[in-house]
């Protein structure tokens, strides 16, 4: 049941007189519009002849009038509207306006409400103005309430959705055995992503989780689970432009005027109804879960899974998910048509609503996940990235690149090593900084011919082929993998350096037989270690790691790969960019030379004033005025429209004064005639009641009369 | 037989509007019509102004 709150200006702060308190102040705030207005009138020293003038002078006494009042008596809010979190279907409000007045009379007797007005009978004046929303659906109960409580300041609530929880995106594509080409899966581990098919992006979310604080009646449950019931579609939202979606900015004017006497207008950005920064996408995509159930396949598992085909490749695109409610209205093209933003007229911040195709039931928007970003990259055929990366750290490691360069060592402007400086010195500190436990990883010398340890039997290992190692470069080639999907631009340039002629030519042993022609060709020898190995022995894999390790081109062949890997990725190559100006830092007198010659110039000007200039403050003045007044009528204009926004039908039963008491009120809501709410049992109705008792009550009659 | 007066019962009633908006919405208007009255005087003016009577 709902309950009364009460008024009393003399009791100051106490939180449950709020809700009427700023019923009140909403409905004063009118009739201090009215009074503004004839302050401004005046301003302009306009003839204002009209006989709205003595309606403003007598609304002005009426405010005067119902602050003494309220000093004297207290003013009763009724509010039984619904909450439609908590009682969705609302059930508690049918039965028509029968049912509200059973509901508001019950409540005078509600000996657990210590605010219900208690007038007494024959000792106090008293009265009451019921207002009524009466409507045959619940979307028409929702709408009329809406409007009603807007005009005393307050707002119903509505199903809120939160942001979805756990938003991922990958890109998606054909699995290398599925056939028929419409198998469309996320990849899940960027070493697969350079061996599939790229198609599209898969995007993935699940239902936010409760974040509140449990509380003893379970309310919270209660509310979360109806929002989760309430049929909610899905709102991908997605752009392609650089930097990601822009957000929407308008032109508004500000408080500051120009020399003319004009406001300066500025861009403000525009805010959703949650009061965040709307930002506008390209493409927004409607997931509606009644009719896209194939997207929801992973719904039993709370987990929400669309897959986006129609991407291009090489090109970053920003998504965000929001969840909704409400006929939004989407071209056919996948864009929206914003409507203008509106002032909100309580913050004064414009805010953009979303387009609804039925105005009695608008769109609810749930809150957004993060910007999620993803590139689709224009991947090369025939060129395994992440194994070529792969095995370039693992020969890397096994030739010391991790190691710190000698104090000593010497190199040529070609990086050859000079003056005694020995071949495996280059590529040294190459890797310093992300060789990690590597650093531990010394090159070994295999004595010819290799022997088997006498104890355990086995041959020994070559670094390439230690745990330590293979997993290091692993994680690298990861790390590098990923890079090079935001990079994919970089993918053409690196196979064209890798499978392109090899640049110095390498030692013609080993594994390297037939496998010098390129830098592919060397790193995947280089690593081709045989199942079985090192118990088994292979004269090849020591022969090969000896060449290489002693073999000044090969070790620059591979620098060159590391330095090309390390030029994109893991931290980049000194010098960094730096911003200058042109003025300040390249011809640094030139700046205080142009201020000079605008001063000049300025004081040319000057020299040119004559007494025109009296006669053009004059017209300027009028011109000032004429754009003052301008603005105003502008805004007069804005005020109508926002008054128009209240227009709506409601059912008004106002008992001005009683000297019955309760007993009185009853009789009065029984006897009651005219027009009465017409929905009948099987309507819908809510509304508020605003009531007071005192000694003296004709300042209420008077303004509730004016008011309502 | 009382002397209290017997109030005649109260009528509900069907308002497109509330009577405050009503009455702003008159205020309003004829604040409008007022303006655009001297806003037409202050056109004039200017005219005179900058090209002569």
């Amino acid at each position: 049941m709902s309950d009364w709150k009460a008024l009393e200006i003399k009791i100051p702060g106490k939180d449950e007189l709020e809700s009427v308190r700023s019923v009140l102040e909403t409905l004063v705030t009118f009739l201090e519009i009215i009074k503004a207005l004839l302050n401004t009138i005046s301003l302009f020293l306009i003839d204002f002849g009209n006989p709205i003038r003595p309606l403003v002078v007598a609304l002005l006494a009426i405010i005067q009038q119902l602050f003494e009042s309220l000093k004297r008596t207290g003013l009763y809010g009724y509010f039984d509207i619904p909450d439609p979190t908590r009682d969705p279907n609302f059930d508690l409000y049918k039965g028509g306006y029968q049912a509200f007045t059973e509901r508001f009379k019950a409540s005078l007797f509600d000996s657990k409400d210590p605010y219900r007005p208690q007038p007494i009978a024959g000792s106090m004046q008293s009265g009451f103005v019921l207002i009524v929303a009466d409507a045959t659906s619940v979307f028409g109960l929702l709408r009329l309430m809406k409007i009603l409580l807007r005009f005393f300041g307050k707002e119903i609530t509505a199903a809120k959705y939160v942001a979805p929880a756990n938003a991922r995106i990958f890109p998606a594509g054909t699995k290398p055995g599925a056939t028929g080409g419409t198998n469309i899966d996320p990849i899940l581990q960027v070493a697969s992503v350079f061996g599939v098919t790229l198609k599209g992006f898969a995007l993935e979310w699940t239902l936010a989780t409760n974040q509140y604080p449990p509380d003893p009646g379970f309310n919270d449950l209660v509310a979360s689970v109806s929002s989760e019931l309430v049929p909610q579609s899905w709102l991908i939202e997605r752009t392609s432009r650089s930097g990601g979606p822009l957000p929407m900015t308008a032109s508004a004017e500000t408080n500051f005027e120009d020399k003319t006497g004009k406001p300066i207008s500025r861009e403000v950005v525009v805010r959703d109804e949650q009061g965040d920064v709307f930002r506008k996408f390209e493409r927004y995509i409607v997931i509606d879960p009644s009719s896209s159930t194939s997207i929801f396949s992973l719904l039993q598992l709370g987990k929400f899974r669309y897959i986006d085909s129609e991407v291009d490749k090489d090109t970053t695109y920003y998504y965000r998910i929001r969840a909704f409610s409400g006929p939004l209205v989407v071209n056919s093209d996948g864009t929206i048509d914003f409507p203008a933003p509106e002032v909100d007229a309580t913050t004064q911040e414009l805010i953009q609503r979303w387009p609804t195709s039925d105005p009695n039931n608008p769109v609810v928007m749930g809150r957004p996940s993060p910007i999620l970003t993803c590139r689709l990259p224009n991947i090369p055929a025939d060129f395994n990235v992440i194994t070529v990366l792969e095995d370039t750290f693992r020969m890397a490691f096994s030739l010391g690149f991790q190691l710190p360069l000698e104090a000593d060592a010497q190199f040529d402007s070609n990086g050859l090593p000079i003056n005694g400086t020995p071949a495996s010195q280059v590529g040294r500190g190459s890797l310093t900084n992300i060789g990690g436990a590597m650093s531990r990883i010394l090159p070994l010398s295999f004595p010819v011919p290799v022997e088997a340890d006498p104890t355990t039997k086995d041959f020994p290992d070559v670094p390439q082929n230690y745990l330590s190692v293979k997993l290091q470069s692993a994680q690298l080639a990861q790390t590098v993998g990923s890079s090079l999907l935001e990079n994919s631009a970089m993918l053409s340039p690196m196979r064209d350096l890798y499978q392109g002629a090899i640049p110095r030519q390498i030692p013609n042993e080993g594994n390297f037989k037939g496998n010098n022609t390129s830098i592919q060709a060397m790193v995947l020898a280089f690593n081709d270690i045989p199942s079985g190995f090192p118990t088994t022995y292979d004269p090849d894999v020591y022969t090969t790691y000896t060449a290489a390790y002693s073999d000044v081109n090969t070790r620059l062949n591979l620098l060159a790969a590391v330095n090309f890997i390390k030029s994109f990725t893991l931290g980049g190559t000194p010098v960094d960019w730096v911003s200058i100006s042109l003025l300040r830092d390249i011809i640094p007198w030139s700046g205080q030379f142009i201020y000079d010659l605008l001063n000049r110039i300025d004081a040319l000007a000057d020299a040119f004033k004559s007494a025109v200039d009296e006669i053009k403050s004059y017209i300027d003045a009028v011109v000032r005025k004429i754009d003052v007044l301008e603005r105003f009528i502008k805004y007069l204009i804005e005020i109508l429209n926002f008054l128009d926004s209240f227009s709506a039908g409601f059912y008004f039963l106002n008992v001005p004064s009683t000297s019955g008491g309760i007993p009185g009120w009853i009789k009065a809501i029984d006897s009651a005639g005219g027009t009465k709410p017409p929905s009948g049992p099987g309507g819908y109705s809510a509304g508020v009641g605003l009531a007071y008792a005192g000694t003296n009550v004709d300042a209420f009659v008077t303004a509730f009369g004016l008011i309502f | 037989m009382s002397d209290e007066k017997q109030d005649p019962p109260p009528e509900w009633k069907y308002k497109e509007e509330f009577g405050i908006v009503t009455q702003l919405k008159a205020a309003v208007k004829a604040t409008a019509v007022a303006s655009e009255q001297e806003l037409s005087n202050l056109r004039r003016k200017l005219e005179r102004l900058t090209y002569g009577s």
